[in-house]
């Protein structure tokens, strides 16, 4: 089973050669990317300032597997990639990539909306929002 | 039969533990998980979670099951 975590935030550079590795694939005429970043939510008039994010790590590289099957089987991509964060990712920082790509656009724009909230409703993933004075609340998908 | 139990996020919080090994009695009758470890737990009464038996959503075992795991998984947050 392929893991989808990485350890703290994404970074911009390795979604910037996440893109690069793609330009070899020249059958591709369309990307599509989502990028979660953690929001400095005020909460009882505290900023939150980082999350922390844990998982059930197996059953959700489990549903992240099921997803990508699905979403192959409903759209014609020709590939796909998601990577989300586990432990901390401060505020601004990027805590999930998803990368669809395909020939053409309409195929994208929808896998990409299905895809993400998939992984918001299934993926076992759990948030620890830590506030400047390092109390904490957790977080729930709406 | 003892069973290894995962608890994650606030329900480890709540229980004050990651994981142990519980004790549980399945028979041909059905046991609702839910209300088994809201007894162990009485804090989890008030609680949203969903529980996961092998790493499948479900939270309704019997003997006839193979039970490897049991997570107790409070609201999902990922993204």
């Amino acid at each position: 089973m392929k893991n989808c975590f990485r350890e703290g935030p994404i970074t911009p550079e390795s979604i910037a050669t996440s893109i690069a590795h793609h330009q070899v694939k020249t059958n591709i005429g369309a990307h599509q990317i989502f990028l979660g970043q953690v929001r400095a939510d005020i909460i009882d008039q505290k900023e939150v300032t980082a999350i922390e994010y844990s998982a059930h790590e197996e059953m959700a590289n489990k549903v992240f597997h099921e997803i990508r099957e699905s979403a192959f089987e409903k759209f014609d991509l020709t590939c796909m990639h998601i990577y989300h964060s586990i432990g901390l990712v401060k505020a601004g920082e990027i805590c999930l990539f998803v990368f669809v790509s395909s020939k053409h656009r309409k195929m994208v724009q929808e896998a990409i909306v299905y895809l993400v909230e998939e992984i918001k409703a299934k993926a076992p993933i759990f948030g620890k929002e830590f506030f400047a004075d390092n109390t904490h609340v957790w977080k729930e998908n709406k | 039969m003892k069973f290894t139990v995962h608890y994650f996020g606030l329900i480890a919080e709540k229980v004050t533990k990651k994981s142990e090994e519980v004790e549980l009695q399945l028979s041909s009758e059905k046991l609702d998980l839910h209300e088994f470890f809201e007894e162990l737990y009485p804090t989890l009464r008030n609680l949203n979670y969903q529980i996961a038996v092998n790493q499948e959503l479900n939270s309704v075992v019997d003997a006839s099951m193979e039970i490897t795991e049991i997570a107790l998984l409070p609201p999902f947050a990922g993204g």
